[in-house]
């Protein structure tokens, strides 16, 4: 009987053994049936990061691909948030900026990495940086790397070509390192946006409130509805309309104007003919 | 001609007289009931007898007084209350000296989102059949705007091969449609605003026939408006709720630049193609755009002198 528990015993403790190493094999995604080649841990166990873990609950830059300042705000309600620009060309005019609060969907980078030691050599981004977004035409495709531009010290930081250290309030500096005809082109007005009256000294947008940074090419969008059909103007022949939004339906596209406002020219009906 | 058929068409046109003659007599009638009342409310429109009276003697803006400018201003407030139930605000602030306006569009920026179309039918209580800009979707290479599009509706813009080219009211330095009235209703403002004084305008629409860039506008009805969407900073010579049968068009939103602001279209510009300015100060973007960048003009053949600029990147 003794023997007998005892074997029990055993067999449900290697069985709980094997449970447990199977589960975590299994459970672990470095080490998931679905990768074909394991990625490289950078010399750093994750233990047991979940996909939940590495896919942040709100994207919130999916909501801001636009600049989120309400139109008709007055200059005053800038003020908090206006920097004065720093030179960066020979003659660079005096106005202000609104420096972009648009963030990566994994910011900040030290939810992660106070913990978790970065692994900087330049690699395609996999997991956890698979869901990270980089189409930056150059970058990621071996010619930049993150710390091009990052602090290796202060991910958050930014940090330029010659190595000096940058705010992300000071991203145009950065930008302008390549982009110098924009950049130019910004600092004089004929490139970015003008927030507030256009009396007196400009206040521009930064680079990232319209371009996100990772990401800087605008992203194609539905046009708003388009004209009612005037007189002696008619749509061209070919026109139908592609558009899957139901509000435009109203808009008057389907009668012309002239049947509209057509009067009735036969006169009141209640007279005998 | 048979004495039949005379008859046969002389009843009805007796007939007719008769009932036209008890209609006369019937409003007749009933102005005297309402005359006698002492308000003659429902014979005016709605309106007192001493406001039809005052609207139907008012002057052209630019020779009223003071006085009688602010009296003008209080029946259109009490109109506008009258048919949209709304109190509006309505100033004639005048153009500030040393500023003429300008606008230059950037079109290698400019997408086809219509932002600002949608932005300028809010600011400037425009009816549902009106936009003041038509946004025309172009071959790319071409500058044919007969072979372009504004009734363009893919799902996504910007199309491959194509640009986009917004076109409003040019405020022409040379203005045809203010040498096609024939009434003086349209004029240049000193800040180069080409505006209308919808009251004065009677609706012969030369000046639409004049315009080269299709920019004038008619109202064929009284605007439908939204009376919890009407904007209620509005300018005499700007966003006013219009009469029907007059002509509108873009005024540079003048009820918003003449106090230091931006129109709405460069508000609503989500690609920041759109810069606005004075072009007598040496030190605006608008200076900077026509110095530095290679600019051009809607048929600028014709010799209107339009104050709006297109430009490209590069």
């Amino acid at each position: 009987m003794r023997h007998l528990s005892r074997s029990i015993l055993q067999y449900m403790t290697l069985n709980i053994v094997i449970l447990a190493v199977g589960v975590l094999l299994i459970g672990n995604p470095a080490y998931s049936a679905d990768d074909s080649a394991p990625i490289d841990l950078g010399g750093w166990d994750w233990g047991a990061v979940t996909e939940e873990d590495m896919t942040p609950a709100d994207d919130g830059r999916q909501q801001q691909e636009m600049p989120q300042l309400p139109p008709g705000k007055a200059e005053a309600d800038y003020e908090a948030d206006t920097l004065p620009v720093k030179p960066f060309l020979d003659s660079t005019p005096n106005f202000n900026i609104i420096p972009a609060k648009r963030t990566a969907s994994m910011y900040p980078c030290s939810s992660c990495h106070a913990w978790r030691k970065i692994n900087d050599s330049p690699r395609p981004l996999e997991k956890p940086h698979n869901n990270f977004e980089l189409e930056h035409s150059l970058h990621g495709k071996g010619e930049f790397w993150c710390y091009t531009c990052h602090d290796l010290e202060n991910p958050e930081g930014l940090k330029d070509l010659e190595g000096n250290h940058l705010t992300s309030q000071e991203s145009y500096l950065l930008c302008s390192q390549c982009h110098s005809r924009q950049a130019k082109d910004w600092a004089f007005g004929a490139h970015g946006k003008r927030i507030g009256g256009w009396k007196g000294q400009r206040t521009s947008l930064d680079c990232a409130a319209c371009h996100y940074q990772h990401a800087p090419a605008l992203k194609a969008r539905e046009p708003m509805s388009g004209p009612v059909v005037r007189v002696e103007m008619q749509r061209p022949a070919h026109w139908q309309s592609k558009s899957s939004d139901p509000h435009k339906e109203k808009s008057g596209h389907e009668q012309p104007i002239w049947e509209r406002y057509a009067i009735d020219v036969t006169g009141p009906q209640d007279l005998p003919q | 001609m048979t004495d039949q058929e005379k008859d046969g068409k002389k009843q009805p046109r007796d007939q007719e007289f008769n009932a036209a003659r008890r209609r006369f007599f019937a409003k007749l009638g009933g102005v005297a009931v309402a005359g006698a009342s002492g308000a003659a409310y429902a014979a005016w429109g709605g309106h007192t007898l001493s406001d039809t009276f005052a609207d139907f003697f008012q002057k052209h803006y630019r020779q009223m007084t003071p006085d009688e400018v602010n009296d003008t201003i209080e029946r259109i407030k009490r109109k506008a209350q009258k048919r949209y139930g709304v109190d509006i605000e309505c100033a004639d602030t005048p153009a500030i000296d040393g500023v003429v306006f300008g606008y230059a569009l950037n079109i290698s920026k400019c997408r086809g989102y219509r932002d600002c179309v949608h932005a300028c039918v809010e600011e400037n209580n425009l009816g549902s059949d009106t936009q003041y800009i038509r946004v025309i979707e172009m071959d790319e290479g071409s500058s044919n705007l007969h072979a372009g599009d504004h009734y363009y509706d893919p799902a996504t813009v910007p199309m491959e091969g194509k640009y986009y080219l917004p076109v409003s009211c040019m405020q022409c330095d040379d203005p045809p449609c203010v040498k096609a009235c024939p009434i003086e209703a349209t004029w240049m403002e000193p800040d180069g605003i080409v505006v209308v004084d919808y009251d004065w305008c009677f609706g012969c629409r030369y000046c639409m026939t004049a315009c080269p860039y299709q920019a004038r506008h008619f109202n064929w009805g009284h605007p439908d408006l939204d009376p919890e969407k009407i904007n209620k900073t509005t300018h005499y010579l700007g966003n006013r709720p219009r009469p029907r049968g007059v002509v509108e068009k873009c005024h540079f939103c003048v009820q918003r630049t003449r106090n230091g602001d931006q129109p709405a279209c460069q508000e609503a510009c989500p690609t920041g193609a759109r810069v606005f300015g004075n072009l007598l100060d040496p030190n605006s973007e608008i200076r900077y755009i026509l110095e530095n960048k290679a600019v051009f003009r809607l048929k600028e053949d014709l010799g209107t002198e339009p104050k709006f600029w297109y430009f490209r990147d590069a």
